[in-house]
């Protein structure tokens, strides 16, 4: 059985030779990782969120741990997309790894700008639209929620570039596969789903939240539940390729991922505890296929039978 | 030779003979400063206890074979340890390294019993096995504050802060430092590392917050008081509990001395990514204590935002 395995996956027109990426805000722009994983491995590496002009980010404290669960309200701190372009992605030139650009804005215009800054950087492979971010007040998630606004951030962005455009879900919507159809109706070469669910942690004796804004977001296994519900949900009702994340810590986590309909995957929180797990998962999703007679990953795409 | 300088040297250079991967960047480029050998880049080791006693209220120590990091780390490094058994938790568990034993390749934590991982690591026993990604974080002295050998120092640690500080106590004065230590703890019984601190400096004098050895207060009481009469220091390093830190870190800047703080923060991945264990600084930026720090120029701390 050391037939080799075929990994490759195009998602929405991006080649990647795995199906495995990290999730955006977990890995930088991998060089934090650099001592651990081979970055030259992985499918694609996902930047932090870039948006127009530096953001400070949240108070502290940013983060709460929770049962098998991480909340957080980091707030989308980056040095802006000029300060990105000239001091973290000279860095990545030694890799061939693709980079997909996570792009965070208040407003459509900011997110226009970012890509029209990115469109003249022949590093950048692909855009990762973040319109599901829980911790900033303006943008982010207000604009993923409603499938109207989510459509034309979609279509504006989309007018700025050839290269793959993923649009990044929220769960925090009532419907998601009505927001995934708008992104697909405008434009999108695929869908990233799913960003993190709102929650919050209080400490009873001091009665008060535990991160600087109540409300935060919670990744981490404790929702991967919901994000394979979602991405199969999502599977069923477009037809663009899914880049599934939530709580994956493992190959046959990703390997569930896949066939509720993901093309991709990405490894999140799961960075923080090992921070070998996406080389791991690459490695595990190769395992399961020899073991279970699949030659080709591309087989496990949405091939859950119920 | 744990303490000297000599040995701390030629340990690094050994390290760097292993050509300890050449994934990523070099930190050791990057953070080289202060007068101890660069710092080494971390790794993910596998690690078994081999003791772990109880010292005295909720305090504990812990020594574990890590023979990697016993070799590499510096005083005020930092190893974020997982505990196998603990299946909920998605995070580390950051802990100063309190000293190291490169001979026999082990290293000792202490550590106070607060939340659900150290109540769990209070319980393990010799044998049991963990794993840690370290050393991690900048050392004392790598914050830029002072280039050379100090002549005078004063070290202040204020209950478990004692534990970064007894090496550094030891590191200098085996390079011709004249220490003076100032221990301090809520109670006699929970003074830390006197017997280090007395075994190599010139002079140690305790506080306690309820009296019931030396000063009756924090750290700051004998500290303002060796201040007021005149005595002065080429360099200060400050490790306790923030309030303590920020009521010694103000009398020493002001009085001119180049001082460190060793903050202590929530931290989640460790290594520079995720931007959850922010310390605001006065220029309005804020540094990651993770890789940023622990050890920080206190007089660019903005200690009113903390």
């Amino acid at each position: 059985m050391s037939s080799e395995v075929k990994l490759a996956v195009n998602l929405g027109g991006l080649e990647m030779k795995n199906p495995v990426t990290c999730a955006s805000g977990t890995f930088g722009i991998g060089q934090e990782y650099g001592d651990f994983v081979d970055l030259e491995s992985l499918g694609a590496i996902t930047s932090k969120g870039v948006s127009a002009v530096a953001w400070k980010g949240n108070p502290y404290p940013r983060i709460a741990e929770t049962p098998s669960g991480l909340l957080n309200t980091i707030g989308l701190q980056n040095p802006g997309v000029e300060a990105f372009c000239s001091q973290k992605l000279p860095w990545l030139s030694r890799f061939t790894t693709p980079l997909i650009v996570n792009v965070a804005g208040h407003s459509i215009d900011e997110y226009v700008a970012v890509i029209e800054r990115l469109e003249r950087e022949p590093r950048v492979a692909a855009y990762e639209v973040n319109i599901s971010c829980p911790n900033v007040d303006a943008g982010g998630l207000a604009l993923g929620t409603d499938p109207v606004l989510a459509a034309q951030v979609t279509r504006a962005c989309r007018e700025c570039t050839a290269r793959p455009l993923i649009v990044k879900l929220t769960p925090n919507v009532t419907d998601v596969a009505a927001i995934a159809c708008a992104v697909e109706e405008a434009g999108a070469d695929a869908v990233s789903l799913i960003n993190t669910l709102k929650g919050m942690s209080i400490d009873a004796h001091r009665r008060r939240p535990r991160t600087s804004r109540p409300v935060a977001g919670l990744s981490g296994p404790a929702i991967k539940p919901v994000a394979l519900a979602m991405v199969w949900q999502v599977h069923q009702a477009v037809s663009l390729p899914i880049l599934g994340m939530g709580g994956i810590r493992t190959g046959t986590d990703a390997v569930e991922f896949m066939l509720a309909g993901a093309t991709a995957v990405a490894v999140g929180t799961g960075n923080f505890s090992n921070p070998r797990a996406t080389a791991e998962v690459i490695e595990g999703i190769e395992d399961f296929c020899r073991a279970e007679g699949v030659t080709d990953v591309n087989e496990l795409i949405g091939g859950l039978q119920c | 030779m744990p303490g000297s300088l000599d040995g701390l040297r030629s340990q690094m250079t050994a390290f760097s003979d292993l050509g300890a991967g050449d994934l990523g960047t070099s930190m050791s480029d990057e953070y080289e400063c202060g007068w101890l050998p660069g710092r080494a880049r971390p790794v993910l080791e596998a690690c078994l206890v081999t003791a772990n006693t109880h010292l005295a209220g909720k305090n504990f120590m812990m020594t574990l074979a890590a023979p990697l990091t016993a070799q590499m780390a510096l005083p005020g490094q930092f190893v974020n340890l997982r505990l196998l058994q603990e299946r909920d938790s998605v995070l580390r568990v950051p802990i100063s390294i309190y000293q190291t034993h490169p001979e026999t390749g082990r290293i000792d934590l202490v550590y106070q019993v607060l939340g659900n991982s150290t109540n769990l690591m209070s319980r393990m026993e010799a044998g049991e096995g963990a794993d840690l990604v370290g050393p991690l974080g900048r050392a004392w002295t790598q914050s830029g504050v002072i280039a050379g050998v100090p002549k005078t120092a004063l070290l202040v640690g204020g209950g478990l802060g004692m534990a970064p500080l007894a090496t550094l106590a030891e590191v200098l004065a085996a390079a011709g430092t004249k220490v003076d230590v100032i221990v301090a703890a809520a109670t006699k019984k929970l003074l830390l590392a006197r017997r280090r601190a007395e075994a190599v400096a010139s002079q140690v004098l305790i506080a306690t917050d309820d009296g019931s050895e030396g000063d009756h207060g924090f750290a700051s009481v004998p500290l303002e008081r060796l201040l007021e009469k005149g005595r002065r220091y080429e360099y200060a390093a400050v490790c306790g509990p923030t309030p303590m830190m920020r009521a010694c870190a103000k009398p020493l800047v002001a009085a001119g001395i180049p001082t460190e703080v060793s903050m202590e923060r929530l931290m989640a991945c460790g290594v520079g990514a995720c931007l959850s264990c922010i310390v605001p600084q006065r220029s309005g930026e804020s540094l990651r204590a993770c890789v940023d720090g622990p050890v920080m120029d206190a007089s660019e701390v903005a200690w009113d935002e903390l």
